[in-house]
């Protein structure tokens, strides 16, 4: 059967956090001021990454932790990822949970492609990892893991991952969107920053 | 047994090859029946006169023991528990006739069967793939679709 996509590294991605600052190696101390706009993108990454709006999906077994950790007990509003946008259009993470079946795949990858960018993706549970406990010789249901649909910015262990770890994963999301991103078409594979 | 029960069997008697009691303490039927797959619109026809709902479709794939696929339909009503097995072989190959005509519900069950076991069904007004994906080429719970045994040696050697 033939595979959505590339494999992705061996190795959990988790996020790398490091200061924005050393962006600035190469550029003189004193054109910095200048020639960076680092401030502004810091800016607007603060913004994003306090007010990350998943979409309203749920998979499998997963979702039911997703919307515990919604619900007031655990109160992802806490975060500022609370709003669950009913829409592709509206949302900028979308959280994997629970199995994806070869049927459901197409209409994901649809929906990632309907979210408007910068967006990004946490994959919760094993089954998303990498196909999880449906995982096994000749099996015909399951996509292994949802690097094989769109690239995943946090995977979060678990079966299925309790609220607190989705809320740590979400807020790796956010140190990485700190972080700040290269888009370097030269960087190494799987090289996040 | 209640009266509208002892008429139904006593119909279905009537069209099955063979007919029997059951135990429904021990294994959860109060009758069991052998049809022949060209009188299930009839049977059907028949419970759904005497107010039997459809509780599901499905199939064994039996053509190594009988060479046949053993289609099975559990009717059951709702007033008093009142379960009938109907068991009905179909020569591999051949299509069993729908009864969508009569139980709108046996749409998707027999979609499904279609789906993991390739078995046709005529008259159906859409028969087509229901869980997996549009483009599979298999049936997945055909004995010979592949076995995890078999997979895992290949694996390993």
């Amino acid at each position: 059967m033939a595979k959505l996509g590339p494999k992705r590294p061996p190795g959990l991605i988790t996020a790398s956090v490091q200061p924005s600052l050393t962006r600035q190696d190469g550029v003189p101390l004193e054109a910095q001021p200048y020639v960076r706009l680092a401030p502004l993108e810091d800016l607007l990454n603060a913004a994003r990454s306090n007010s990350l709006w998943p979409l309203t999906f749920g998979l499998a077994c997963c979702a039911i932790e997703m919307m515990a950790a919604g619900a007031s007990k655990y109160d992802l509003d806490r975060f500022g990822a609370g709003v669950f946008r009913p829409s592709a259009r509206q949302a900028d993470v979308m959280i994997f949970a629970g199995t994806i079946s070869k049927k459901m795949a197409p209409v994901i990858k649809q929906l990632w492609d309907q979210m408007p960018s910068p967006k990004w993706s946490i994959a919760m549970g094993g089954c998303t990892i990498d196909g999880g406990p449906f995982k096994y010789p000749n099996q015909y249901a399951i996509v292994e893991g949802a690097d094989h649909i769109v690239p995943v910015d946090v995977y979060i262990p678990g079966c299925p991952p309790r609220p607190e770890a989705l809320i740590n994963g979400i807020l790796q999301l956010k140190a990485k969107i700190k972080a700040g991103r290269k888009f370097d078409p030269n960087a190494g594979e799987g090289e996040t920053k | 047994m209640s009266e509208a029960g002892a008429s139904l069997y006593d119909a279905l008697a009537a069209l099955a090859e063979s007919s029997a009691e059951s135990d429904y303490a021990k294994d959860g039927f109060h009758h069991r029946h052998k049809v022949a797959a060209p009188k299930l619109p009839d049977i059907a026809a028949l419970c759904h006169e005497h107010g039997y709902v459809l509780e599901m479709i499905t199939c064994e794939d039996q053509r190594e023991a009988h060479d046949a696929m053993r289609l099975v339909y559990t009717f059951n009503r709702l007033s008093a528990v009142d379960r009938h097995l109907i068991q009905a072989d179909l020569p591999p190959g051949q299509e069993a006739p729908s009864i969508v005509g009569v139980y709108h519900a046996a749409d998707w069950f027999e979609r499904e069967v279609y789906d993991m076991y390739g078995v046709r069904f005529a008259g159906h007004p859409e028969l087509k793939r229901i869980l997996l994906p549009d483009d599979a080429d298999f049936f997945a719970l055909l004995k010979d679709f592949g076995r995890i045994e078999d997979a895992e040696q290949e694996a390993e050697s």
